[in-house]
């Protein structure tokens, strides 16, 4: 009888938790804006799926993990459903990923206890700030998990209108920002 | 030696607590500008209702849950300080015999951190597997063998927990939002140019429902409806 035995595994685990139902409310993208910003340069917060938002049950979607494997050979099964497999295969996790463009600074990577900024700007190579600090280009920053907190948030390029922004950053909230640095009236000029 | 320690202990209390006053938002240009509008002995007063959408967009804070804001600018007479303070303003319910003060940041953050904490968190982690078995198997369970083929699988686990991790429950996220209000209410004080902010009247919202704002402006009361 045939002993060899070999496996496979696809194991895509998300590991995200999304939130459906009720959960899409608190998990709307909300922009806090203080005086200083510019109004044109905020984003528009998610829209949410559903005004009342006083439900006091919330589903989430999380944990799924969709398994594939081949086995030869013969198996013993020590339960009738599921067997001891002996899988040779990686796990997948989205939240780390040193080898794709969205990689980003440790500091701002993904922590259950963190909230999320998802960044849009024009130029791409603007730099970003928080705090007063140099944080990246735009390009690099395109998810930047924080700590919560209230933050001074800024984005500056050479030729541009600086954008500033006051953000509040909650545990597991994600907040747009959409931030088109126009040109300064002295460029446009000399165009 | 002492009076110079005192003074500048004093300098800089007064410097932490300006640090720590509220900014308010940027009033606009004149009280024509909101929505609703009145005016008193040269004073005058702007207001705009925030619908829920208009909530959710200006705070990350989720306010809709408790309050009622109103975005308020006050615009003193030239040359004159005007004293804001918030014990000066009410909010009616048309109609009723409701009616509420605006409440501080601190409490509205503690609000809607103990609303949080009351919700519950359902989880549900579906799992799914399908595979290849070539060869023959004995199952212990039944006592026979099986040949290989194809298996699969399917389960869904639920978990049932108090909403902990949900945006608004820990401390951090208390402080955060209390800083947002406070950054944005108000602020509170004499003041001899426009002042603006918000304010948050714990008051159920309906949708039918119509606002009367009541000031206390120099002695008399300025009455400002939504519509």
């Amino acid at each position: 009888m045939r002993q060899s035995l070999v496996s496979a595994v696809l194991a895509p685990v998300f590991l995200a938790t999304l939130m459906i139902a009720q959960e899409a409310t608190n998990s709307a993208a909300t922009i806090a804006t203080q005086s200083q910003a510019s109004p044109s340069n905020n984003d528009q917060a998610k829209p949410a799926k559903d005004e009342n938002t006083s439900h006091k049950y919330h589903l989430r979607l999380g944990g799924g993990a969709l398994t594939a494997g081949y086995v030869s050979g013969p198996m013993w099964y020590p339960y009738a459903a599921y067997g001891y497999y002996p899988y040779y295969g990686a796990a997948f996790d989205p939240f780390w990923a040193p080898l794709s463009p969205y990689y980003y600074p440790a500091s701002f990577s993904y922590g259950d206890d963190k909230g999320q900024i998802e960044l849009k700007a024009d130029p791409k190579n603007a730099s970003v700030y928080i705090d007063g600090a140099y944080a990246g280009t735009v390009q690099r920053l395109k998810n930047i998990w924080l700590d919560p907190g209230a933050y001074d948030f800024s984005i500056r390029a050479d030729g541009r209108e600086p954008f500033q922004q006051r953000v509040y950053v909650l545990t597991g909230k994600t907040l747009n920002i959409n931030a088109k640095l126009t040109a300064v009236t002295g460029a446009k000029e000399e165009k | 030696m002492r009076r110079i320690f005192w003074l500048v202990l004093i300098t800089f209390v007064l410097l932490a607590f300006a640090w720590a006053a509220p900014k308010g938002t940027a009033p606009r240009s004149s009280p024509s500008d909101y929505p609703a509008h009145a005016q008193q002995n040269g004073a005058s007063l702007g207001a705009k209702l925030l619908t829920s959408p208009e909530v959710r967009k200006t705070f990350v804070s989720d306010l809709n849950h408790c309050c009622v804001v109103v975005e308020l600018a006050v615009f003193p007479k030239a040359g004159q300080n005007l004293a804001v303070s918030l014990d000066d303003i009410t909010l009616h319910v048309v109609g009723t015999e409701t009616a509420a003060r605006p409440s501080s940041a601190t409490v509205i953050s503690a609000v809607l951190q103990k609303d949080v904490q009351g919700q519950r968190d359902v989880t549900v982690a579906p799992v799914v597997t399908v595979g290849y078995q070539s060869g023959t198997a004995y199952d212990p369970a039944t006592g026979t063998v099986r040949g290989g083929g194809v298996y699969t699988g399917a389960g869904v686990g639920v978990g049932v927990g108090q909403g902990g991790n949900q945006p608004g429950a820990s401390e951090k996220d208390r402080s955060v939002m209390e800083t947002e209000l406070r950054e944005k209410g108000l602020p509170e004080g004499d003041a001899a140019n426009p002042v603006a902010g918000y304010l948050y009247f714990q008051i159920p919202k309906s949708k039918n429902a119509k606002y009367e704002l009541q000031y206390k402006l120099n002695g008399n009361t300025v009455q400002i409806n939504f519509k």
